[in-house]
């Protein structure tokens, strides 16, 4: 593609890397014009003010004390700083918009989990009104309870934790590798059975349902998890299962079978009744989270895309999997999004110095360095328009009450669960994975995939060959960035970025746009 | 103990997944179905002119062309297959049918479907990729039924004409079965103390019944099952009866580098083993044979990858129970290398064994080939015989069993 | 009243300015970094779990 120039010229700091010392965090916060520092401080105001209330909570010290994933909390600042790099006028808005909400939202979730807990907050009347969730489970079959609480207890613990903290797997990992589990599986339900063997788990809720999304070692690493459940803490846990080839419509059934026994076995143990008039209205603002993300991808699929970036995908997570539909609030947060990304795109606002190349992001992103998408911009021009974990629900479920609906409804639920972030495409064959990443290369006008090629992802990496052959016949650049998603002993975050430089200078035979970010002394970075 | 007689001819077999036998059923015009996981009901594929083949590659030596495509992360049994099918090792087959076993398994087949790597020369040719059960139940029946008619029945029937009517199912399944019992009454004589046959003699047998047509195995079988009979056993008792247990294993020398560190492997029960893949299915004739055949494999399945909890207590409860019928003082876990699936029920298995039923358990992890990288191996497993003796001499015993 | 609001306008000014100053300099997060989170550290090494498969 021709290079596009920022017309604007941005006010602050021009040279990024001199955010960077080898501390845990950085040696200062970014100078982004009055304006817009003012604009940030706000937020980090508001910040400290989520994190405050979360602190107020009941059982907040007990868990603080008992569980070693809570100090991550403290620095969820530093998450933001990460996320906001190079950040002016509206996409910065947008970022602290959406991410606020996320953090918001998690910060819930912390001070839910440790209100229910057994060991912290003990409020029994509560945690009986917990459904304990897999965290990479769509929470679909939940959305006909409003009652109900969907306590997604490996959100805090170890999903957005490694977010925040790059070492904060570290531990588990070790742990669940001590009592034997290899260090070639993913390490992420890996680091989750490590939780469960450490007990660092809360221990809340009435029941449990499990999933076997995403793959196999999730569903694995859950026998081990369910057990402990089941049998120290006499928490009953049901297994739902999605079915792999969820394009196919010979397993549709099964799968929406599966969603009635769920939800047959949540009534059976809460006592909980399902609510129609829940589900569809969680339906209805489903389908708005759907409608607005394809806007948005609309816009980013045009020269002056405006909502990118990890946060893009953190958002897209949040609304679907955690929320799906039955938080009354992601609507309006969509809404407030929707008129930035729309005031930028009118406004031809850029997101960076200049655009060089337009990227597809493909595969499984590490959590500890989410944030290169960003970099990517501000080190050498190339746009994340989209990544494979936010091209989930395609189509709009059915909204209205009405008999033939209802039994739809099921599946829905099942169309949701079955197409649970990732896995909709790491699953479902290989016409998922690689097939359409060449139609979303061709529909969002890229000329570029950045492939974060997980090393432990059997599903991802087992197409190795077919991406690299494929793309070379397409003529597609194809940059291979690999890392071992939570565990940064693998791979550092420098290691990762080498990967990037390298195909820049030596393939693109390029030269970055802020040299002072090629090279960051942030590996022992929180 | 004296060599049994067709042990060369079984072994023969196993050297190449286009063997005599293949060639043979190929020659009399059959229809060959080739196919993969243990998880897939087997009798399917062998009806009316049709016969099936489970898919192995033995003496896989470098896998370097599948690991280009697959990556070196990749579960070794996938990448042999696919590197086999790369070298033509599979041209002989008419169709691949394959599950999502698990997720390697299934990428591995696309592969060969993508790469084109199985030419069989013929145009009717075709993939088909099938949903299993992640559950013991009666969903699961109904699923695994529709699947299987959909991608085992209608395509053979379309594109081969295979009767594929439910009395072919049940005449299938007869046949299925009288290999079991085959198969099982040789079984059986691993229960003696001094028994007949050793554990590699008999898993030699046991996969030449996986990889190869069934009908033409019947006669060799039932010959060696009557040899057996009269076979003197050796005098003295191996230093430890072991059952071996965990993911694909289609190896027999796994088994005889065991039985060379002086154990003898009494039980089986890994994918291409006898338990339960030997288990014969019982049939009725009120319901239809289909679904018959569906909820045998849908329950008495023992792959890790059934999810609910009652499979997962179940699974180790089921070592358990082999582990006394077939008087053993130890458990091995293997898996092989990469095997997601196996590399939590590895841990989770083998923990449960020795803590909550008592058994001595080696827990390994295998290359495909173990020809590849025998030495620790064997030090490992000569180890673990060792710890057995001094269990018993300790508990002044000759063969423990758990305590549950 | 205009020394009170005098007096509130020069508060709020110095807690701007010592907060912009937390901010800017990143303080909030170095005195995590460098204090809290080590002693954190240390009490969880210290801890011992009841480890279960």
């Amino acid at each position: 593609m021709d290079v596009m120039k920022n017309e604007k010229i941005r006010k602050g700091d021009a040279s990024l890397g001199v955010l960077y010392d080898s501390g845990k965090v950085r040696r200062r916060r970014e100078w982004r014009g009055f304006k817009d520092t003012l604009y940030d401080f706000g937020q980090w105001l508001k910040l400290w003010g989520i994190m405050i209330n979360v602190s107020l909570g009941r059982g907040f010290f007990k868990g603080l004390f008992r569980y070693r994933w809570m100090v991550n909390y403290l620095a969820v600042p530093h998450m933001i700083d990460k996320f906001t790099i190079g950040q002016r006028d509206e996409a910065l808005r947008i970022t602290h918009t959406a991410i606020g909400y996320v953090v918001k939202d998690v910060a819930l979730t912390i001070k839910r989990c440790l209100r229910a807990d057994s060991r912290s907050g003990n409020d029994v009347k509560f945690s009986d009104r917990c459904v304990l969730v897999d965290e990479n489970a769509m929470t679909s079959f939940l959305m006909g309870f409003p009652d109900l609480i969907a306590l997604q207890r490996e959100v805090p613990t170890m999903f957005s934790a490694n977010l925040i903290n790059q070492d904060s797997a570290v531990h588990y990992i070790d742990v669940a590798q001590t009592f034997g589990i290899p260090g070639d599986v993913c390490p992420m339900p890996e680091t989750e059975a490590g939780i469960s063997i450490e007990d660092d788990f809360v221990v809340a809720g009435k029941c449990a349902v499990q999933v076997n999304t995403t793959c196999d070692g999730s569903m694995m690493g859950n026998g081990i998890i369910a057990k402990r459940l089941e049998k120290q803490y006499h928490i009953p846990t049901f297994q739902m299962a999605a079915p792999l080839r969820h394009r196919s419509e010979d397993v549709q059934t099964y799968a929406a079978e599966e969603i009635k026994a769920a939800i047959a076995f949540i009534e059976e143990h809460t006592g909980a009744r399902w609510n129609w008039d829940a589900y569809f209205a969680a339906a209805k603002r489903v389908n708005n989270t759907t409608r607005n993300r394809l806007e948005w991808l609309d816009i980013n699929s045009t020269p002056y895309p405006q909502f990118v970036g990890a946060v893009f995908s953190l958002y897209n997570d949040t609304n679907y999997m955690g929320n799906c539909g039955r938080s009354p609030e992601f609507p309006l947060i969509d809404e407030k999004i929707m008129k930035l990304v729309r005031r930028g795109y009118e406004k031809k606002s850029m997101l960076c110095r200049e655009y060089r190349h337009r990227c597809l992001v493909w595969g499984v992103q590490p959590q500890y360095v989410i944030d290169m998408l960003y970099w990517m911009m501000e080190c050498w021009g190339v746009v994340p328009l989209t990544d494979m974990l936010s091209m989930v629900i395609e189509r709009e479920i059915a909204e209205e009450d009405t008999p033939e609906n209802r039994e739809q409804a099921y599946y829905d639920m099942a169309y949701l669960s079955e197409n649970m972030i990732m896995r909709n495409h790491t699953h479902g064959g290989y016409e998922v994975l690689v097939d359409q990443l060449w139609e979303y290369c061709e529909k969002m006008n890229a000329d570029m995939v950045m492939m974060w090629e997980h090393i432990s992802c059997k599903a991802l990496t087992a197409m190795h060959g077919q991406f690299e052959e494929q793309a070379r016949a397409r003529g597609i650049r194809l940059v291979w960035v690999s890392h071992d998603l939570c565990d940064p002993r693998i791979y550092s975050r420098q290691a990762i970025r080498d990967q990037f430089n390298r195909y820049m200078r030596t393939v693109m035979r390029e030269e970055p746009v802020d040299p002072s970010l090629e090279v960051l002394p942030d590996d022992e970075a929180w | 103990m004296r060599d049994l007689k067709h042990l060369q001819y079984f072994e023969d077999l196993l050297q190449n997944a286009n063997n005599d036998l293949v060639k043979k059923a190929r020659a009399d015009g059959k229809v060959c179905a080739a196919f993969v996981c243990e998880n897939t009901p087997e009798p399917l594929f062998n009806l009316g002119n049709c016969f099936g083949v489970r898919l192995f590659a033995p003496n896989t030596g470098s896998m370097d062309v599948a690991t280009y495509y697959m990556t070196s992360f990749l579960c070794e049994t996938t990448r042999a297959l696919l590197e086999r099918a790369i070298e033509g090792g599979f041209n002989f087959a008419d169709c691949v049918i394959a599950p999502d076993g698990c997720t390697m398994i299934n990428r591995c087949i696309e592969n060969m479907e993508l790469l084109k790597a199985v030419e069989s020369g013929s145009d009717r040719f075709f993939y088909e990729h099938m949903e299993l059960p992640f559950k013991a139940d009666e969903n699961g029946v109904r699923l695994m039924e529709v699947q299987c008619r959909n991608h085992i029945l209608t395509p053979l029937s379309e594109v081969y004409g295979i009767d594929v009517s439910d009395r072919a199912i049940r005449d299938a399944v007869r046949e299925h079965n009288e290999i079991c019992d085959l198969v099982n009454r040789i079984g059986d004589l691993r229960k003696d103390r001094r028994p007949r046959i050793t554990g590699y003699e008999y898993a030699v047998l046991v996969l030449s019944t996986y990889v190869c047509p069934k009908y033409l195995l019947k006669d060799r079988l039932s010959e060696t099952l009557e040899e057996l009979k009269e076979r003197e056993p050796d005098d003295r008792e191996a230093r430890a009866r072991l059952v071996v247990t965990g993911s694909e294993m289609d190896d027999p020398e796994f088994i005889r580098l065991i039985e060379e560190c002086g154990a003898f492997v009494c039980a089986d029960r890994y994918c291409f083993g006898s338990l339960p893949g030997r288990k014969r299915i019982a049939m009725n004739e009120d319901e239809d044979a289909l679904t018959q055949v569906c909820r045998h494999y849908t329950y008495e399945c023992q792959c890790p990858r059934q999810m609910n909890m009652e499979k997962f207590y179940g699974r180790k409860a089921y070592i358990n129970e082999i582990a006394k019928e077939y008087l053993a003082d130890g458990v091995i876990y293997d898996q092989v290398k990469f095997c997601d699936p196996w590399a939590y029920e590895r841990l989770s298995g083998s923990t449960a064994l020795r803590e909550e039923y008592g058994y001595p358990v080696l827990s390994v992890d295998r290359p495909y080939n173990i020809r590849s990288s025998s030495g620790q191996m064997r030090t490992r497993v000569q180890a673990f015989i060792e710890s057995i003796e001094i269990k018993k001499l300790r508990e002044g015993k000759a063969g423990t069993g758990g305590k549950a | 009243m205009i020394r009170i609001l005098i007096v509130t306008a020069v508060v709020i000014a110095v807690l701007f300015a010592l907060l912009f100053c937390i901010y800017f300099f990143n303080l909030d997060m170095k005195f995590i970094v460098n204090v809290v989170a080590p002693l954190f550290e240390k009490h969880y090494d210290n801890r011992k779990n009841d480890q279960y498969v």
